[in-house]
């Protein structure tokens, strides 16, 4: 036993000493009364029969006193004397010091999964549990959202139009209406001073009505915004310390993006973001901003840009509340009602704030959703593996268990220390995940979910609780099985359990602690499969167009100088120039961009009353420049693309896509059709002629029900909108090529404050990143998962090979081949693995239902990806069997019959 | 009780230990050596008796027990009062000289009022 231990547990490990204690006190006793008598006079004899005499009865006092020791030490082993917690975890303490590198292992495992969780906590704290930071009682905040029939499906419309807004304000159940659009991206400077900032316009009551108080300067309020007043602007905290490191002196100065000169007048606190969670650099008021920035004026009651925030009276029920907006909702949009655009039924929904907990939480909520649960099978892994260390612990502990329990020390009490001593594990593996959860935590945030400001997430006192509680679980949880085990077992059999006979129950749960590692091990590689196919089915997924290679590029000119003509003047003579720069094979201009803008025009098709809706939108018009079709590779299927040729003195033409063709002409021919492009209320425009059907380009999603869509030719003016992107195809370096499309464009324009050039598929992935996403964590995770398995196993194969050293050297002894040995080790490796992925297997098609809805083009039941995690698996397993199964094999029958 | 000649009622015993051991630890000898000079022999209070007491009592938390070297370098287990036996002493030491009062007053012959 430890010599160093502390009086306390000392006291209890040497319990069951008691009686010769007490000889040893006794015996001082008569020597001292003894010597005492004699130096009085009497003889050695005489003085011995004094001292027995003045003793009393010596039997019955012994008997006595026996009886009184014997049920303290009981008491003391009982509970009643559990020692202090100090005394527990002091004795903890000194088993994790003399085995430091398990206590490392297991330290690093609960590290790894409790961090994990921490990690995801913040997560889900910002998306699911916490309303958004600095607004006054939350829970009488409410979105206000529209329920309406659209087509034939019914939607919950986040955003309307300002006067839609403006209409609840008349309600009594609110003590205010705010409105606010989302986050728009801007760019702040000109030409290569150019920076990208997020503004936000929002209505003069919204931060009143939030509660929220700036942190320097001033909001701008109800009375400053109005059409047509004082262009005056609130910074967003990061963005003041980003660019003007947080200097005081911002006040009064001006910011420049295109659109005249905004007075700095604030700057908003720390991580305040609004209602949502995406970043704001720049706060606008709504009414002053509408017309520079979207190019509408506010009062348009068909423009919907706004989304509205309300505040619930006092004492108003939500219910009520909702009743009453419903009201003035109908009433204000009685016109629209009228002349059949809007939904007669259209009912208004208050919901709460936290993202969450609306009707349609978004992608971000369902992937923080399924990152908890992904992190809570780490956890569990981390938990099963340490239970298993530690059972592997009290195993070769079993001996110094066997005596304490023959001494009386009660079965409770080692019970304790065990959990105490995964407690403490824990604790300091809780600890190291503090310190991983505080320095990581930001950057996984910033890669999981980028769109959401981080800012002020890390360690609040809830996080600390949660990876508190996170430790308890997970330590009493992993210490429990080793726990129960060791002091289930036999005193008298584990007494004499040499080296070479082990409980088989105990063996039985450490093999069934590995099977489900890697059972859960599958289950992760499974997922990590499922998302790498997923991803490569993304990447190939034919867009309808080449996006390899692909630039686009937008361009904002300063403010009022170059209007509707000029633009469409210079885009049209820019798609010629770019096209005669070297990089670039070939150029065209178009009114709207893949992914960003789209754009329905009044059509009309002779023979038809109305045209057939579809449930994906559209149809949508581009106007392009010749060359469109060609430089964005997309097919022509049928009949011709557009040309020079296609004038404004030639006929007016028009190419469709294969879905418009088939949603006004289904089982037809569409060539040569007519179709009238053109608003219904003014004179017939003339017939454009359908001259070709092209392949099905993706309007605003990877994934999406192919969309009808047409193009017309720039030089026709079918339309009045005019082009605003440009793109080019690239042959040689991306980004060469982009920083010379650049100067290009703002050579040719004096007047274009920037110009913007990006690759398009770029756009694609934020679509693309749930699946990334999925496929990275994943991977990460199944590849940490497999590694704990292995050693896992590893450690249960070695273990049991130490065990039967004198059983294998028998067998070689008794002749049995080496290669009899090796198989006796790896079958017992190749049993656990293969009942880990049957079980994971399993495990994996009872969740298939749920996963299918995140994968893209990929079953969740892909023979293919499990076959492979099945294999990968059990190669591990292999290898965590190789090594003892060689131990086993160089066994010397001579060394392992003779020890012992 | 083992022999008749024991007639020290328990609480009695108790409350000798209790302070004997009032000033510093002492081993169980030595507390047989205190009581036996301080009631000059009068109380016959046999050592089995007394370490009985002393066992009792540090299994009912008042006294607490170590093992240190004697005076003449020998192994001898010390008993020291604990904080509910330094309690109980006072408590007992109250009650004892209220009852000896009270017999007191009984058994001496009334004196002149």
């Amino acid at each position: 036993m430890s010599p160093p231990l502390p009086r306390g547990v000392k006291r209890w490990l040497r319990l069951g000493d008691a009686a010769r204690e007490l000889d040893d006190e006794l015996e001082f006793h008569f020597a001292q009364l003894e010597d005492e008598l004699v130096r009085g006079g009497m003889d050695r004899c005489g003085a011995r029969s004094e001292a027995r005499r003045r003793f009393g009865n010596e039997r019955e006092w012994r008997r006595r006193m026996d009886a009184i020791d014997r049920a303290a030490e009981r008491r003391r082993a009982a509970g009643g004397g559990l020692g202090s917690l100090l005394d527990l975890m002091r004795a903890s303490a000194r088993g994790i010091a003399s085995a430091p590198g398990l206590s490392i292992a297991v330290v690093l495992a609960f590290a790894l999964g409790i961090g994990a969780n921490a990690t995801v906590y913040s997560i889900l704290d910002r998306l699911l549990l916490s309303p958004p930071a600095h607004i006054a009682e939350p829970d009488e905040v409410r979105r206000l959202l529209i329920d309406r029939a659209f087509l034939d499906r019914r939607i919950t419309g986040t955003t309307m139009s300002l006067p839609a807004a403006e209409d609840f304000a008349a309600s009594p159940h609110f003590s205010g209406v705010a409105a606010y659009t989302g986050a728009r991206a801007m760019t702040v400077g000109r030409g290569d001073a150019a920076r990208p900032a997020h503004a936000r316009l929002v209505s003069g009551n919204f931060f009143s009505l939030l509660g929220t108080a700036p942190a320097l300067g001033r909001f701008f309020t109800e009375t400053e915004d109005v059409a047509g007043g004082e262009p005056v602007v609130v910074l967003g905290h990061r963005y003041w310390q980003r660019e003007f490191g947080g200097a005081r002196d911002v006040l009064g100065r001006a910011i420049d993006f295109g659109r005249g000169e905004w007075v700095i007048i604030g700057v908003a606190p720390e991580s305040f973001t609004g209602i949502d969670l995406a970043p704001v650099d720049l706060w606008l008021p709504l009414r002053i901003a509408t017309t520079p920035i979207f190019n509408a004026p506010s009062d348009n009651r068909g423009f919907q840009y706004v989304g509205v925030v309300a505040r619930l009276a006092p004492g108003a029920s939500v219910g009520v509340a909702e009743a009453d907006a419903t009201r003035l909702h109908r009433l204000g949009q009685a016109d629209a009602i009228a002349r059949g655009f809007w939904d007669p039924e259209a009912r208004v929904l208050a919901t709460p704030l936290i993202a969450a907990r609306g009707p349609s939480p978004g992608s971000e909520v369902r992937v923080a959703r399924w990152l908890a649960g992904v992190s809570g099978i780490v956890l569990l892994i981390a938990c099963i593996n340490v239970g298993n260390l530690l059972l592997g612990r009290a195993l070769r502990q079993r001996r110094e268990t066997a005596i304490r329990l023959a001494l009386g020390v009660s079965r409770r009490r080692l019970v304790v220390q065990a959990l105490a001593d995964g407690l403490l594990l824990a604790l300091l593996g809780g600890a190291a995940a503090l310190a991983a959860a505080h320095w990581g935590g930001n950057v996984v945030r910033g890669v999981v979910l980028p769109g959401v400001d981080w800012s002020g997430a890390t360690l609040t006192p809830a996080l600390l609780l949660f990876i508190l509680i996170c430790a308890i679980v997970a330590g009493l949880a992993s210490a429990a099985v080793p726990a129960l085990q060791t002091t289930r077992a036999d005193v008298n059999d584990a007494l004499r359990a040499s080296a070479g006979g082990i409980t088989r129950s105990t063996l039985r749960t450490r093999s069934a602690l590995s099977v489900a590692q890697a059972a859960l091990s599958v289950l992760l590689l499974v997922g990590a499969g499922l998302f790498l196919r997923s991803l490569r089915a993304v990447g190939d997924v034919d867009l309808g167009f080449d996006g390899e290679n692909l630039v686009f590029a937008t361009v904002l000119p300063e403010a009022g100088s170059l209007d509707a003509e000029a633009m469409r003047r210079f885009h049209t003579e820019a798609a010629d120039a770019l096209s005669r720069l070297p990089l670039v094979t070939s150029a065209a201009t178009a009114s709207a961009t893949p992914f960003i803008d789209a754009y329905a025009f009044p059509l009309r098709v002779p023979g038809l009353d109305s045209l057939p809706s579809s449930s994906v939108g559209g149809p949508y018009g581009i106007v392009v420049s010749d060359g469109y079709l060609e430089t964005m590779r997309i097919p022509i299927v049928q009949g011709r693309g557009l040309n020079t040729g296609d004038g404004p003195g030639a006929p007016a033409a028009l190419v469709v896509n294969r879905a418009f063709a088939d949603l006004i002409w289904p089982g037809e021919n569409a060539l040569g059709k007519c179709v009238h492009i053109g608003p219904a209320d003014e004179a017939v425009p003339p017939c454009a002629e359908i001259v070709g059907i092209a392949a099905n380009a993706r309007r605003g999603s990877i994934n999406e029900t192919p969309v009808p869509q047409y193009y017309m030719p720039l030089g026709q003016r079918l339309v009045a909108r005019g082009p605003n992107v440009l793109f080019a195809r690239v042959d040689g370096d991306m980004r060469v090529a982009a920083g010379a499309i650049r100067s290009a464009l703002l050579a040719m324009e004096p007047a274009l404050r920037h110009a913007e050039v990006r690759p398009l598929l770029e756009l694609t992935q934020v679509e693309t990143r749930p699946w990334r996403l999925g496929a990275t964590l994943f991977t990460a995770f199944g590849i940490v998962a497999l590694l704990v398995a292995a050693l896992g196993m590893y450690s249960v194969l070695a273990f049991d090979v130490a065990q039967r050293m004198r059983e294998i050297g028998l067998r070689t002894a008794l002749g049995a081949r080496l290669h009899d040995i090796v198989a006796m080790v790896v079958r017992r490796g190749a049993g656990m693995a293969a009942a880990g992925v049957g079980i994971g297997l399993l495990g994996a098609v009872l969740i298939a239902d749920r996963l299918e809805s995140l994968l893209f083009e990929t079953s969740a039941r892909d023979p293919l990806t499990f076959l492979g995690a099945a294999f990968v698996l059990l190669a591990v397993a292999a290898l965590a069997s190789a090594l003892p199964a060689l131990r086993a094999a160089r066994v010397d029958p001579n060394v392992a019959l003779r020890s012992e | 009780m083992p022999r008749d000649e024991l007639n020290v009622i328990q609480g009695t015993l108790d409350l000798l230990v209790l302070h004997a051991l009032a000033e510093a630890p002492l081993h169980g000898y030595a507390v047989a050596r205190w009581v036996r000079a301080r009631t000059d022999g009068v109380l016959a209070i046999e050592d089995g008796a007394l370490y009985t007491a002393l066992h009792r009592m540090e299994k009912r938390g008042l006294l607490s027990a170590e093992w240190g070297v004697s005076e003449n370098n020998r192994k001898a287990k010390y008993y020291g009062l604990t904080r509910k036996g330094r309690r109980r002493l006072e408590s007992e030491r109250t009650a004892w000289l209220r009852y000896a009062e009270a017999v007191y007053k009984v058994v001496t012959p009334p004196g002149p009022a």
